[in-house]
């Protein structure tokens, strides 16, 4: 168990820039009581084309759009069956070509709590139900409007569900999250939008789009070696816009299918190095991404 | 097991009730809405104001109302009475919508219209950009791309013919005085107030026809999306128990006969050829021979035809082309002079440097593509303005309509200047933007222009709230530096030409009869 429980660190890689993926707010594998670690991690994303609604779109003034982030990933045992998980990731996004200038800076803040609900014994095997609740908010107040920008600037909670099952090495979990974005205030009057939400007048608060999330993710874990898979489908569940002239970021209903992978290696005592890649399968309102990222990660 | 079960659901209860509680369970937004006011002042003299296309009223004819006692009449307001009793619940809807004003929700009309169509053409494969075809509107490219100077024209004569049109219907209540409905039948209860002057014809159906004839020529793919809004418009006085049918049809008679002529000028004002890219091969010769050593040059990828290089050319309202070229900015700076180096190098400065209230102050003005353009951003505010000082329909049309003429006088004279100077914009030498690029030559500044002229012919009609208009204006200038399109001297000279452009409109104002 011990092992499993140092392997919870593995999930880095939430709520980015609109380009950016989010693997998933987490895993199954719990930290344990009054266990903690910190990860830090490096990531790299780039697309060259994005998706207008679902048709992909080149755009020759835009080139190709990197996006590269620092995040701090801690996660803390509370109790045998309860973690606290904060995150909060430094981002720059780029432009190749045209005229848009690079943003930079602090993006969102996401604390939450993993509470694993059940714990079933199937012979050698072990079955979990795990529950997770987490909130997002901006660091600052930073342009969310723009087609590189460092979020939507959405105070979001998440809630979702886990299925983690294990048996010797071998693992699969699969999560079904539901993520409620709050609306945001842009810093323009909105001229051109659904008609049941402005008033060409004044309105300058835009709803955004919640999300639906499934992930299934499988592998092995050992003391020394973590590799896993994973796929994952978020949807839009409520009413959203495509990407458009004068249509506000924020009001996007994005959505994706992207699948991954990840490896882990133990060095030395409590320090570990973690690789992984995703690539966008198709997507809404998002960039067709590739991502690499790689980070130290230190704890029990 | 059971209890364990019992406080999982128990805990799910509570993590429902936080989520709700802390984003809200709605994702209504609320907002105030404009809603019905009788006027201030009914401006019961206004049949005699000054009118920028017609002569005199007399230009259009209207032939005299049924008499109140006759059964023509009497039936209209039986009529009346049985569709105004009991509104279904969309009814009311299209009533409190459109008594909030005519004029008021017709110029809101045209700014999303011009905000829909504010899309410039993309390129075809092979590098080029198609031109919309106004005999073929919903092809791709939608015809019109509405920018700037389209978007003020076309808001110009919406204007200038509610304006127009309303002078004319003050004049024919006045001659006809025919009383409101629910004063001569007290069994209509009317949905909005009645202000105390002759109902025939109808100021909303006059205002209806006169915006729907315009907006169908501007915006000709629209026509379905126009019909059924002039249709509400006309339905709403009815179900209001406002005006009787004949009240109305007389309306529409009038409206159509007063933007007809409205329009006629229109199709020969020059707009026409205002596209013509023939003339700037012609513009950059002459440049460089006043001695520009480096002229504007498309940042687009690929290279996009400058935007409307003629429009400079089109017919102005407030002045001729010869006081047009009287006001005409002096040049800018040479490039690389120590002037030049210093406007640049305060840009390079702001982009190192730029805060969020400068970002804010950037994405607040951009007023870019999809947007309704600065044009429409100041129609919204002189509109909302007269709406708050509850404004007669007339009042407020010629509100509209100077600040319109204004605007368009704006977007003429800048964009005259523009292609006279033909001076490269800040990403020339290495500067980026977010707000998007303007697809024209940088000197003078459009923003500036529009806003001073819009500032201070407002500041003419209100003056207790002149330091606000002006500071709008000065912040709306301003923001084209903080987005990094714009010099310094671009915004101060096209503020300076602005203020001049909108002194014309003001003087016209002063000597249009109104006293106002």
């Amino acid at each position: 168990m011990q092992q499993l429980i140092r392997l919870s660190l593995i999930l880095i890689y939430l709520f980015l820039p609109r380009f950016a993926s989010a693997q998933g707010l987490m895993n199954g594998f719990m930290k344990g009581d009054r266990k903690a670690s910190l990860a830090v991690t490096y990531s790299q994303e780039t697309f060259d084309t994005y998706y207008r609604g679902t048709t992909p779109f080149r755009d020759p003034n835009l080139g190709t759009v990197t996006t590269q982030a620092i995040n701090l990933y801690g996660v803390y045992g509370l109790g045998y069956d309860l973690d606290l998980i904060v995150t909060a990731p430094y981002i720059r996004t780029e432009a190749s070509a045209g005229y848009q200038p690079r943003q930079e800076g602090f993006q969102d803040v996401t604390a939450a709590l993993r509470w694993e609900a059940f714990d079933y014994k199937l012979g050698k095997a072990r079955l979990a139900w795990l529950f997770a609740l987490g909130y997002t908010m901006p660091i600052q107040n930073y342009v969310n409007d723009n087609i590189l920008a460092l979020g939507q600037g959405s105070k979001n909670i998440d809630g979702r569900t886990m299925l983690h099952f294990k048996s010797g090495s071998f693992f699969v979990t699969g999560q079904f999250g539901y993520i409620r974005r709050g609306p945001v205030t842009l810093d323009r009057i909105v001229n051109v939008y659904d008609p049941s939400q402005v008033n060409p007048n004044s309105g300058m608060k835009v709803n955004v789009p919640d999300v639906t999330e499934a992930i299934i993710r499988t592998g092995f874990a050992t003391k020394r070696v973590y590799v896993d898979v994973w796929g994952q489908q978020q949807t839009p569940y409520a009413v959203g816009t495509d990407i458009g002239p004068g249509i506000p970021f924020p009001t996007n209903a994005i959505g994706f299918r992207r699948v991954g992978g990840t490896l882990f290696l133990r060095l030395v005592g409590r320090l570990g190095l973690n690789f992984g890649y995703s690539t966008t399968l198709d997507g809404q309102n998002i960039g067709k991404s590739t991502r690499l990222n790689g980070g130290i990660i230190i704890g029990n | 097991m059971n209890n364990r079960i019992y406080a999982i659901l128990g805990n799910l209860l509570i993590l429902t009730g936080v989520v709700v509680g802390v984003t809200g369970c709605s994702k209504t937004i609320d907002e105030s809405q404009p809603v019905a006011y009788l006027p201030t002042n009914l401006d019961e003299t206004a049949g005699t104001w000054k009118t920028y296309v017609l002569t005199s009223p007399t230009d259009v004819t209207l032939a005299a109302p049924a008499a109140a006692n006759s059964t023509t009449y009497q039936a209209e307001l039986g009529d009346l009475k049985a569709q105004s009793k009991a509104p279904t619940t969309d009814q009311q809807q299209a009533v409190t919508y459109w008594g909030a004003g005519a004029v008021y929700r017709w110029n809101e009309i045209a700014r999303e219209l011009s905000a829909r169509y504010n899309i410039p053409p993309a390129s075809t494969a092979d590098g080029k950009y198609p031109v919309p075809d106004a005999a073929n509107p919903l092809a791709d490219p939608r015809f019109p791309f509405a920018n700037p100077p389209y978007t003020s024209r076309a808001l110009a004569y919406l204007s200038v013919a509610q304006y127009d049109a309303l002078v004319a219907t003050w004049y024919y209540k006045k001659q006809y005085n025919r009383a409101a409905p629910s004063t001569v039948d007290t069994g209509i209860k009317p949905a909005l107030p009645v202000a105390a002057m002759s109902s025939y014809p109808s100021e909303d159906a006059v205002v209806a026809m006169a915006s729907y004839t315009v907006l169908k020529a501007m915006f000709p793919g629209e026509v379905s999306y126009l019909d059924a809004k002039l249709a509400e418009h006309q339905n709403s006085r009815l179900w209001a128990g406002m005006n009787v049918a004949s009240d109305i049809s007389a309306g529409a008679n009038l409206g159509g006969q007063v933007a007809a002529k409205v329009m006629a000028r229109a199709r020969a004002d020059g707009m026409s050829t205002s596209n013509n890219q023939s003339v700037t091969g012609g513009m950059i010769k002459d440049v460089q021979s006043r001695g520009l050593s480096e002229v504007w040059v498309s940042q687009e990828s690929p290279a996009r035809p400058p935007m409307l290089p003629n429009y400079g050319a089109v017919k102005t309202w407030n002045f001729d082309q010869a006081t047009m070229v009287k006001i005409r900015p002096d040049a800018p700076p040479a490039i690389g002079s120590p002037e030049f180096t210093k406007a640049l190098d305060e840009l390079k400065t702001i982009q190192r440097t730029q805060t969020r209230e400068q970002a804010r102050v950037a994405n607040y003005w951009a007023d870019g593509v999809g947007s309704y353009t600065p044009p429409g951003h100041w129609h919204r505010t002189a509109a909302n303005a007269a709406h708050d000082a509850r404004y007669s329909e007339v009042r407020m049309a010629r509100t509209l309509a100077l600040v319109g003429t204004a605007l368009m006088d704006a977007a003429v004279c800048c964009w005259d200047t523009k292609y006279y100077y033909y001076y490269p914009r800040p990403q020339q030498f290495g500067l980026k933007t977010s707000v998007g690029l303007p697809n024209f030559p940088a000197y003078t500044s459009g923003h500036s222009t529009f806003s001073g002229a819009a500032a201070i012919v407002l500041s003419g009609i209100f003056p207790d709230q002149a330091d606000d208009f002006m500071a709008k204006a000065n912040e709306a200038s301003v923001s084209r530096m903080y987005g990094l399109i714009h010099y310094r001297f671009d915004c101060e000279v096209g503020m300076a030409c602005g203020k001049k452009i909108g002194s014309y409109a003001t003087a016209r104002g002063k000597a249009d009869g109104s006293g106002l």
